[in-house]
This record gives C-alpha cells, structure tokens and sequence, in this order.
C-alpha cells in the first residue's frame, strides 16, 4: 500500500479538528477528520480509539486521511491515561476494556459533528475496546475491525514469567487451574453477543502463529458455534498465516482494516449490487 | 479548541491548532499561563520509537502551566497528526518547524524569551534552533541524543533487541540495516521507517552544535542509574567547561516503570530551575 503524503490526503490533514470531549473520568482528546467535500459521502463515521492516536509509524493518522479522501469522516481519540487525554496511565488489562471511552466518543461525533453511523476498528487491547461499544451502542454500529483482541481469562499456559516466581505450591495450584477448561472473559462474551444482536458486520483478524490464535480458538468453539447462519455471514473470521501481533504485523493489519471499511463506502456496495457489464476480454488486453 | 483548566497553583488555557510551517499544517497545543513576563516553555521532540514520550511533555507542560510557565508543543512535520511524508523531511526542515514553532508559540502567549526543553532526537534539533531564534533563555535537555548517526544506529540496534525479546533470530544486523538504508532508501525501525534522505543530512552533533551557546543548561537523565552516565557527564563537563552554568537532573522514576510514564518529578524540577533563573 502506498503511504505517501496525496494532494487528497494533505487536504484532509488541512481540514482536520482538534477535539475535546468529556470521557468517564475527564477529557478525552484526539483529531476529527472531516469527510472530502468533492467525495461521494460514505454516510459514516470511522473511529479508532488509540494509545496514543497516531498509532504506530502514525498509521492510524494516515488511515483516517485516506479514508477522509474518499468521503468517510473520521476520528481518532487517545483513551483515557493515554496521549493528551486525562487519566492515570494503566497497562492494558484485558478484564477491563475501555469501551465507555468509544461510547463518549460516538455520542460526541452524534452531538457536535451530526454523525449517525459508526464504523469501528482496533488492534489488541483497543480491539477489545472498540468491542465494548456495543452493550451501549450497537444500533449506531455499522462495522467493527477487530484485530487480535484477547479473548480468555487467562492465558493458555499462564505466564512463564509470572510463573517462574511462584513457590512449588502456587505452581502446583496454577498448574491444576490451567487444567480447567478455559473461560472467555466476560468483557469479550457480553459485548460479542450485544453484536450478534446487532446488525453491524464484523471481521475479526488473526494470524495462525499469534499467541492469541489459541485463545480466539476457544471463541470459535463457543461462540461463533451458537451463531445463528445470518449472524455468522455477517461476523467475519480471516486466519492469516504467521504473526500478525506484533509491530511489523501492524502495516499488514490496518491497510486490511482500510480495504474492509471501504466496502461501507455506499457507491461500492451499489458497484456490487449493479456491477458494470463486462466488457469482453479482447477490449482489455 | 480551547478549555480552562485550573490546579492549586495558577490557572492556565489550552489550545489546539494547527499552525503552517513550511506550507504545512503542524499540529501543536498551547498552555497558556497568567504570569507576566515569564518565558515560554518550548517542547521540542522527534524521531521518537517511544509512545510514551508525548504523554510526557503533556503532562510536565500542564505541570509547567500550574508552576505559572506558558508551555508550547507540536508535533514537527511527518510527525504525529501534522501533515508530511517522512520520506521527505530532512533534517533542517525539523529545525525550520522548529523556528516556525517558536514564532507561533509567542504570538500565542506574547513570551518574548523562549526556554527550549529538547526530548532525546529533540536535543539535536533545538540545540541547531537556539542560534536561529532571538531571546532563547534557556535549553533543558532531557535524556538528550549525542550524535543523531549514533541514535539512529541505536534504533536500528533496538530492532534486533526487540526480536530476540520475542524469541527471534535477528533478521538483520545492523551493518545490514545499513546497507538496505543504502541500496533501498529505507529500513523499517520499531516505531518508524527510515530513509536515506534524512538520515544523510542528519550529521549532527549536540557539542558541536552549543559551541555558542552560554545560557543556563539543564541535563535530565532518564534512566535507572544512580548517576550521570559517562555521556551525560562528559555532556555536562564539557559545557561547564565552555562557562555554562549546568544543572544535572537525575529522573529514575517508581520501581518498575519506564521513567518516561512518570514525568512530574522531572517536570517539577524543571519548573523549580526555572524558578531559580528568574
């Protein structure tokens, strides 16, 4: 994918807002990209919540103008103890997501910038994040990309490091608790079912030789099973080869989280609904 | 965009907007305090693979904002939400943002006198900026960049670190690196891609560049050691030898922690130097 700095992209990056909304525990800030004004609107909102919200080698700032240029408005916001916003920095706790975070941003982009309908996308914990939208959300939600969140209570196998301080007992005590039969974390369970409720569409992405893969198995044996075939078609599950949780996996993942959210794009699905007449072979070669 | 904020001490605005350097838009905020003829406190960082460095200079500029300091970030262009293409910028156009940032930061506050607070790659650009911008009172360095070849050999060696962290075998040395920086024109790093083109015109070197410099100087170090490191204290000694007046700083942070995710003890010292040269 290329990168580059486009006369569209520049103008979207002159057109952007700096924003400030009020969050759980104070202010939340991040840039609001409007849509081109010579693009055909995609009639959506894509929200990226970050740590912070420039993303890795500033993709998510590069994602938010591309997508800008072809008429989606755009957000990208630093949760809460990140970036500029208020909150004491937390590592990330895949028990507790900050999804109230992404619901004052919605209801902020609802209020101040008229947006009615809402693509989300994240990668790992703002994954997670982007998820728990939907208990209080969902019917705002079109799509959501959800790149290699965590998905059990623990972590298959533990933790060696963690394990490795523990005294024989704990470690015969951890080693029975691993025995049990792994639990999906209810801040993945509860908001994946407000989303099959939901009618937004969803892909979710990960890579075979992830660590997370195992834990997302679990949720394809669980969850997805219980699907309904509406449901399933419109949850998605891409398994790519190798790794994709890690910082060279990232270009990968956010240009397969552009090309999924331009399929929004209305004049695409109305491409798909009418697609042009083919012309023959010999006229294009 | 602009909020009130208050603290114990002193209340202060801040404001986001982007200003033009160059042409391009530059994203940057602005706290501004109610003390009279105080300096503003210029952030100058760059080139950073460390996320945590952002929050960083938000929170010792809020924190310089209570102490009654009008404090001024951006993001140089290529950089966080300003616009630009990395494969474009070279190494005076940071100093060019630099001098642009300045120039915007006092229309803003109305400080006349600049305080410069380079960030690691940021010491380099705002020891190269001190002579180009009139009034520049002050320079605090915090954890600064020596050499910009060294710290960008550095971050290619963090990559090869970052791999065996992950139970990897190196896929290149950093004698490769170089050499695809060399063929190709680019080599990814960990937090982002570098190209030849600046990487040619960073030559730049934090001694060389403060030969003329004479104003109060601040090194904070950010790291678990005790003391000054050999660079840092080769750094200080070679400026007070030059006649600066040089205070050392030594920012370790809580047990555990990355001390660049608990800037306020350093932040603080910061503001209390500042204090004392007022």
């Amino acid at each position: 994918m290329n990168w580059r700095e486009t006369p569209a992209t520049l103008s979207r990056a002159r057109a952007e807002e700096p924003v400030t909304f009020t969050g759980p525990i104070g202010a939340l800030h991040g840039i609001f990209t409007p849509p081109a004004p010579d693009a055909a609107p995609a009639r959506a909102c894509v929200v990226f919540p970050g740590r912070p919200r420039a993303g890795l080698r500033r993709h998510l700032v590069l994602a938010a103008r591309i997508l800008a240029a072809e008429g989606f408005a755009g957000l990208r916001f630093d949760l809460r103890g990140r970036g500029e916003s208020d909150g004491e920095v937390a590592r990330p706790s895949r028990t507790d997501p900050l999804g109230a975070d992404v619901v004052a941003a919605i209801r902020y982009l609802r209020e101040a910038h008229g947006q009615k309908q809402f693509l989300l996308a994240g990668n790992c914990f703002d994954a997670l994040t982007a998820l728990d939208a939907f208990p209080d959300e969902a019917d705002a939600i079109s799509g959501v990309f959800v790149a290699t969140p965590t998905v059990l209570e623990q972590k298959p196998g533990g933790s060696p490091k963690h394990n490795r301080r523990l005294s024989t007992p704990s470690r015969l005590r951890s080693m029975v608790r691993r025995t049990r039969a792994p639990k999906i974390l209810h801040s993945f369970e509860i908001p994946f079912r407000a989303l099959a409720r939901s009618e937004a569409r969803a892909l979710f992405l990960y890579a075979e030789q992830d660590r997370l893969r195992a834990e997302f198995r679990v949720a394809e044996e669980l969850l997805f099973s219980q699907l309904d075939s509406e449901a399933r078609q419109r949850l998605q599950i891409e398994i790519w080869p190798g790794r994709i949780h890690t910082i060279a996996g990232q270009p990968a993942t956010i240009e397969r989280a552009i090309s999924w959210l331009r399929e929004f794009h209305p004049a695409r699905s109305e491409r798909r609904n009418h697609p042009e007449p083919r012309r023959a072979i010999s006229n294009e070669l | 965009m602009l909020s009130l904020r208050s603290s114990q001490k002193r209340a202060w605005t801040e404001e986001r907007r982007f200003f033009e350097s160059d042409g391009r838009p530059l994203y940057a905020v602005t706290y501004r305090a109610e003390r009279a003829d105080a300096p503003v406190v210029i952030f100058c960082n760059g080139f950073s693979e460390n996320h945590c460095e952002g929050r960083a200079e938000a929170i010792a500029a809020r924190i310089l904002a209570a102490a009654g300091y009008s404090a001024f970030l951006y993001h140089p262009r290529a950089h966080g939400d300003s616009a630009g293409d990395l494969e474009d910028v070279t190494f005076e156009d940071l100093i060019d943002d630099a001098v642009n940032a300045a120039t915007y930061a006092r229309s803003r506050t109305g400080a006349r006198q600049i305080v410069w607070v380079g960030i690691r790659f940021g010491a380099l650009v705002a020891a190269h900026t001190i002579g180009r911008v009139a009034d520049s009172a002050a320079l605090a360095l915090w954890e600064p960049a020596l050499s910009a070849r060294d710290y960008l050999l550095k971050a290619m060696r963090h990559v090869i670190y970052h791999e065996i962290a992950l139970g990897e075998r190196p896929s290149m040395t950093v004698d490769q690196m170089s050499e695809l920086l060399a063929r190709e024109g680019k080599v990814p790093l960990l937090g982002f891609d570098l190209y030849r083109k600046f990487f040619d015109s960073a030559d730049a070197d934090l001694l060389d560049a403060l030969q003329p410099w004479r104003g109060p100087t601040l090194i904070a170090q950010f790291q678990k050691h005790s003391r000054l490191s050999r660079a840092h204290n080769k750094l200080r000694e070679t400026l007070a030898g030059r006649g600066v007046s040089v205070h050392a700083v030594l920012h370790r942070g809580p047990d555990g922690t990355d001390p660049w995710w608990m800037p306020e003890e350093v932040a603080r010292q910061t503001g209390a130097w500042l204090d004392e040269l007022a």
